[in-house]
């Protein structure tokens, strides 16, 4: 089939796919989610992904119903029924279903699991893409990865009318991420990237991105840069894992980075050589 | 009926009330609501509270799909389809439906439109409150009643795991809300709230309070105080579209106001006259 909903057990082409108006994500965004690309019907850096939603959920006290082997299972299950070669998996947890009340009380006795699986279009890993900025307004849970997602909604809006691909965060001068991807800098050959906190979500290309820095002799410095040294870098970059690697060639409108290609694209092509061979592409 | 919802034109029970997956709200919280509690089936200071509603959805650039009258119609006559008298009226309004993808344009044609009725009480204006403090650690779009309610949800969690009613957040040192009410004390003699920034949501009730204070001659200073005056005030009390005065006696565990009891009362006495007044006139119209 052309895409796949699941919720709670049933399952159905997404535009069909109800869920109860009591849903906990319906009035308070209360649950968290994790994606990822599919190719060749292989989730990319599945594991990875699969921890990280048991995380998250822990971080806001969600226990999610179900064992990782038999999610895995089931998302896998999901992926087989649609057609083909670039997919996108989606799934998230939320709290349960209640009247609505803040507490967890009225949550019901048990979180709910959605999922989809659809065609997707992967990013052209060679282009060059355009990002505006914007002051981060966000919430101090940057490092959980929840569906209160309104302020990324809005920055990305922001980015779509100037014509650009993507928005870059900052809290005054320091750099934070962007509305969905982590951004990070190369500069005098060092990878630049902020650290791990409750700014920032802990990207899974981002920690790819790293090792991949390390087995190849890039230094990596995870501290926080600012707008000014991002603006003076050598090569400015975004990932995600929809994204995986793209190059950024230009800030609110001013040339930036494209320096030092030879760092960016080895970074990028080693992480494109690890996803071809995890999902068995040529 | 014991309760009523609506979405998008169709009406059931709550309960069985299904939405598609691929609203908005699902993946993003995308959406803006308001609340109002209702007393003899007449939702309290209603005009107010739906008119905030058009004015969250402009400023996250929804555009209601249901002129004002005719809402303030559709709530009207959910209040009074529901057997109880006192009710909680929730309306919310989500950028639309469509395959999850942050920029507007996927959201379809047309934002959609929720409400229910269900039973509910105020909160009683007789007893004594207790709180706990914690840091705000939420965005900076709180002066906007969205549904990106996750930190209200776990700093409701913590205060009911400590025996209490609410919790009050600080920047800092500074004194912003409650999880979801506004908290203001009395100090010498004056009303002391936060002023309306983007640290806090500008509430309803909060302003029929400041209102009301000025009119009986109550100085009120819309300052922000700290967690220090508020510890040391002479009173504390949060409000709430459902709290319309509650007294906070205990915050942290510490015992905090009980000194001017006779002024806290009178701004009580004053707030349930007014929502009686109004009860009788919109019941007149």
């Amino acid at each position: 089939m052309q895409n796949i909903a699941y919720y709670n057990g049933k399952v159905g082409p997404i535009e069909e796919m109800m869920v109860p108006m009591n849903d906990r994500a319906c009035y308070f965004g209360d649950g968290v989610y994790d994606a990822t690309c599919v190719v060749n019907h292989v989730p990319m850096a599945f594991d990875d992904h699969i921890d990280r939603i048991y995380r998250s959920a822990k971080l806001i006290d969600i226990d999610i119903p179900m064992p990782k082997d038999e999610m895995k299972k089931m998302l896998l299950g999901l992926i087989a029924q649609v057609e083909g070669d670039v997919l996108f998996l989606y799934w998230q947890v939320t709290r349960g279903v209640g009247m609505r009340n803040h507490p967890y009380s009225a949550a019901g006795d048990k979180p709910s699991i959605w999922a989809f699986v659809r065609p997707n279009k992967m990013r052209d890993p060679f282009g060059v893409y355009k990002c505006i900025t914007l002051e981060d307004k966000r919430f101090y849970y940057c490092n959980i990865k929840t569906i209160n997602l309104l302020p990324a909604v809005m920055a990305n809006q922001k980015a779509v009318e100037a014509g650009a691909d993507e928005t870059i965060f900052h809290r005054g001068p320091r750099v934070t991420e962007c509305s969905h991807s982590n951004v990070h800098i190369i500069k005098d050959g060092v990878l630049r990237t902020a650290p791990c906190d409750e700014l920032i979500l802990p990207g899974i290309t981002r920690k790819h991105i790293i090792a991949i820095c390390g087995k190849k002799g890039i230094p990596v410095v995870e501290e926080p840069f600012t707008v000014d040294e991002m603006m003076a870098a050598d090569e400015v970059f975004f990932s995600s894992s929809s994204a995986l690697t793209c190059r950024i060639g230009e800030i609110d409108g001013k040339p930036v980075g494209m320096k030092d290609e030879k760092t960016f694209a080895a970074i990028r092509d080693a992480y494109q050589a690890e996803l071809r061979a995890e999902c068995g592409v040529k | 009926m014991e309760n009523i919802a609506y979405y998008n034109g169709r009406v059931a029970p709550i309960e069985d009330m299904m939405i598609p997956m691929n609203e908005r709200s699902s993946y993003f919280g995308d959406g803006v609501y308001d609340a109002m509690f209702t007393v003899e089936h007449v939702p309290l200071q209603m005009d107010d509270h739906l008119r905030r509603f058009y004015r969250s959805a402009r400023r996250i650039d929804i555009d209601i799909p249901m002129p004002f009258e005719e809402l303030r119609a559709m709530v009207l006559d959910f209040c009074r389809q529901v057997d109880s008298p006192d009710q909680m009226v929730y309306v919310q309004a989500t950028r639309g439906v469509g395959m999850r993808g942050h920029a507007y344009r996927f959201a379809g044609d047309k934002p959609s439109l929720w409400v229910f009725v269900k039973p509910d009480v105020l909160d009683p204006m007789d007893r004594e409150y207790s709180c706990i403090t914690a840091e705000d650690q939420r965005y900076f779009y709180c002066d906007i009643k969205t549904i990106n309610l996750l930190p209200s949800v776990l700093y409701t969690q913590r205060a009911e795991e400590a025996g209490c009613d609410e919790t009050i957040l600080h920047r800092g040192e500074r004194v912003t809300e409650c999880a979801h009410s506004n908290v203001h004390i009395l100090k010498d003699g004056a009303l002391r709230t936060a002023p309306c920034d983007n640290l806090i949501l500008p509430g309803i009730t909060r302003a029929h309070r400041i209102a009301q204070c000025r009119e009986m001659g109550i100085p009120v200073i819309e300052e922000p105080f700290t967690v220090s005056e508020m510890m040391a005030a002479d009173e504390v009390f949060f409000t709430s579209a459902s709290a319309l005065c509650c007294r906070i006696t205990t915050i942290d565990g510490q015992r905090v106001g009980g000194r001017a009891p006779e002024l806290i009362q009178r701004i009580q006495d004053a707030a349930w006259a007014e929502a009686l007044a109004e009860v009788r006139a919109i019941r007149g119209e």
